[in-house]
């Protein structure tokens, strides 16, 4: 008799899912406790939009796959660096994944949109507060296609086959499609808010005498 | 002071769901019965909830009946029938005390064995109060029981019998020239239903005389329905299934069809394509189909004047799905789902026992915020009565973006006009991802199709049925022409007893493997259907109607 775990992969233990807590938990902590310098302002920042992200995938959960979070790492990224955008994407997929189930796949989830975040850090995808929509639609696209993509690897389990997982990413497609056109949506609609309101709010800010904190995370 | 506030704003994150966690699991409980199979939906009797396993069909072990207190999951009593050749899916059948020509009787629960045996069990300790046996022929009872005044009548394997309540004697025996398999009786003011495997309606009055009329070419696997406007039959047949009332056909459908319901003039009918209800007060009227893969029990749900009907979900992802078809349907999951065949019990206080193929028994209590089983709603293509274009809310958004799209370009203002197209575009794609996907994943699933196995020196006879090769150590056996079997397991039982071929089997956690064949044990033995190799054990490996099952020494 084989018991079936489930289209989200292993189901995990309380111990395991401590462990998990932990590993995201901790990695929040070094991302949003560096560098020093940064004013509580910025960390209100921060949560309330990372609640609002969270509340995004909350209300847009009965459209399959239509992921605004992925453009709002993007720009967060690119607004705030790579250090705050990660620690937004971990954060917003928690307190998400509190209401829309909490599992193996919030790793492939945080890690994933956290790699978004980073690499929005990377694509200048923001000039002060203005936004370079051509390359970040293009951005968005490619970044929601891979998400989701790595975001399937938590369904592998031990008797996961490669040609399993290969016509699981297949029948996807058409929610990777969509993904990607929310993602456009979320760009043209909400990415140039975004950016103007961070600009704002950061800019309030004292700047930093040493800069480069993305430098850390490449390093 | 930042730090602080970080991880004080960090960890609470992380005891939200802990807490909510232990709330759960101090309401509900479960247990994982270890005795193969649920096939049968649980029982709620006062505090005790009553389940049968159908077994491992392998080793020493077998089929029980087990009775736990339904609050606390604790075992009041357990019934073992040592003699039974497994595949026991014939439902419980509850008996409130009572008197009638042939004596009283005390409460009991009733159950059919598939070697033959009828027993009556204390409800209160499952001791026995009586028992009775029917013929068997390889198997015995397989079909629903029912209570008709002072007796139990039951479908046996080749015909059906009466018994009274009181002491289990027989007070009508009818022979039928037809086998049986789930073919459960349905009890009328003046007869008995019974269907049979060569798709006959058999009448049977009370009094003994028998009339019959045939259906189709096909199976009948449930309790024939009586309804104002005559006798429903799901007829399984060889390429899909059929509806018929009398003998009209009404509908055809897709395959494996399961049991049937009738409610308040409502017949609710399921296959692996589809669920479906029709109206069947004067004459019957389909109601509502959705996308839905169900083949066991359907079950209802009755609360004060609104009930829900359940679904098993019969497929790896398993669930309950529940709704009413046409309408959206919506899934109930678990921690522990897999193939589900059998339905919903429900308590008088609003409890739920849930149990599935891998043998494990969910029970919830009533308040539906205390439930540790996961809610997932999700959307199945639908189809109603009157399935002609019906406005929805998105087309209405539609035509606003269109109308927005139009005087914005009129305006010349392109910036608004991209945005809203984009969100023409979004909208578009939401509407049309169901449809698109169900079609995608028919081209994937032509991708994935298994290679096949057939061989062209077999029989053209032998083509859309079941087919099994053993390539034994001195030479290969092949059956073929067989039919109406669900998973490896059954088949491969059957076609080794045709063939006399012995067959040795051991139960690991991982479920239930082959030893030996004909005392061939080798390093042990594979099989593939239709070519392919198969990741899952012998007995939840499913099978089509056209599958070739072949053993080979791995």
């Amino acid at each position: 008799m084989v018991m079936t775990d489930g289209v989200h992969g292993p189901v995990l233990g309380p111990v395991e899912m401590l462990v998990l807590n932990v590993v995201l938990i901790t990695f929040c902590f070094f991302l949003l406790c560096r560098p020093n310098h940064s004013a509580k302002r910025e960390i209100f920042v921060l949560a309330s939009i990372a609640v609002a992200g969270a509340a995004s995938r909350i209300l847009l959960e009965p459209f399959p796959n239509v992921q605004p979070l992925t453009v709002m790492c993007l720009i967060m990224g690119a607004s705030l660096g790579a250090r705050r955008g990660m620690a937004f994407a971990v954060i917003a997929t928690m307190i998400s994944n509190l209401v829309l189930s909490h599992g193996w796949w919030t790793l492939f989830q945080a890690s994933g949109w956290a790699f978004v975040a980073f690499a929005g850090s990377k694509l200048n995808l923001v000039l002060r507060s203005e936004v370079a929509m051509k390359r970040l639609i293009v951005a968005s696209i490619v970044a929601s296609v891979l998400f989701d993509w790595w975001v399937s690897l938590s369904i592998i389990t031990s008797g996961t086959t490669l040609a399993d997982f290969v016509i699981y990413l297949l029948n996807g497609l058409p929610f990777d499609a969509l993904h990607a056109v929310a993602s456009i949506a979320s760009a043209v609609w909400i990415a140039p808010y975004l950016a103007t309101l961070l600009h704002e709010e950061t800019s309030r800010i004292d700047e930093p005498i040493v800069s480069g904190e993305a430098d850390v995370i490449s390093a | 002071m930042k730090r602080i506030l970080v991880v004080f704003c960090l960890i609470l994150l992380t005891l939200i769901p802990i807490s909510s966690a232990e709330e759960f699991e101090s309401k509900n409980w479960e247990i994982d019965l270890e005795n193969g199979y649920i096939t049968t939906k649980p029982i709620f009797v006062g505090d005790q909830i009553i389940v049968r396993t159908s077994g491992y069909w392998t080793g020493d072990d077998r089929p029980r009946v087990y009775s736990f207190d339904s609050n606390t999951g604790e075992e009041i009593w357990r019934f073992s029938n040592l003699n039974s050749t497994n595949h026991d899916m014939s439902p419980l059948l509850y008996i409130e005390a009572g008197m009638g020509a042939c004596g009283n009787w005390s409460e009991m629960v009733i159950v059919g064995w598939t070697d033959g045996k009828v027993t009556a069990l204390d409800v209160s300790n499952g001791s026995l109060i009586w028992s009775s046996q029917t013929e068997v022929v390889t198997w015995g009872i397989t079909g629903a029981m029912a209570q008709d005044d002072d007796g139990v009548v039951v479908p046996t394997r080749q015909g059906l019998s009466r018994f009274c309540l009181s002491d289990g004697g027989e007070n009508l025996r009818i022979d039928l020239p037809q086998l049986g398999w789930r073919n459960g009786v349905t009890v009328t003011e003046q007869s008995y239903l019974l269907g049979n495997e060569e798709g006959v309606v058999n009448i049977i009055n009370k009094s003994g005389e028998i009339s019959n009329y045939s259906v189709g070419m096909g199976k009948i696997r449930h309790a024939p329905i009586q309804t104002q406007a005559g006798i429903l039959v799901h007829l399984q047949t060889s390429g899909g299934s059929e509806i018929y009332l009398g003998s009209e056909l009404l509908s055809e459908e897709g395959p494996s069809p399961a049991i049937p319901l009738l409610f308040e003039g409502d017949v609710f009918f399921a296959t692996s394509e589809s669920i479906s209800v029709w109206n069947c007060e004067g004459t019957c009227t389909f109601e509502g189909r959705s996308i839905f893969h169900s083949n066991g029990e359907i079950t209802v749900q009755k609360m004060g004047t609104n009930s829900t009907i359940w679904f098993p979900r019969n497929t790896p992802g398993g669930g309950w799905g529940y709704g009413i078809p046409g309408q959206e349907i919506t899934v109930y999951s678990t921690n522990h789902d897999t193939y589900t065949t059998a339905g919903v019990g429900f308590g008088p206080d609003g409890q739920m026992a849930f149990g599935n193929d891998a043998g494990i028994l969910m029970v919830i209590s009533g308040d539906q915020n205390d439930t540790e089983i996961i809610e997932q709603k999700e959307e199945f293509e639908k189809e109603e009565a009157n399935s002609s274009f019906q406005v929805r809310p998105g087309h209405f958004l539609i035509v606003g973006l269109f109308i927005g799209i139009i005087v914005s370009y009129t305006n010349a203002n392109r910036n608004v006009v991209a945005k809203l197209s984009v969100l023409l575009l979004l909208v578009v794609s939401i509407m049309v991802l169901p449809a698109i996907s169900q079609l995608w994943s028919e081209e994937v699933g032509k991708i994935s199709d298994a290679p096949g196995d057939w061989d062209e020196e077999w029989p053209e006879e032998w083509k859309d049925t079941q087919i099994v090769v053993f390539e034994l150590p001195d030479g290969e056996v092949v059956i073929g022409g067989l039919s109406g079997h669900e998973n490896v397991e059954q088949l491969t039982d059957n076609a080794a007893l045709e063939l006399g071929i012995e067959v040795e089997k051991e139960s690991f956690s991982i479920g239930d493997m082959i030893v030996s064949f004909n005392g061939h044990e080798l390093d042990g033995w594979e099989f593939t259907i239709d070519g392919e190799r198969i990741q899952t054990g012998i007995s939840v490996a499913e099978v089509g109607e056209d599958s070739v099952v072949r053993w080979y020494a791995a």
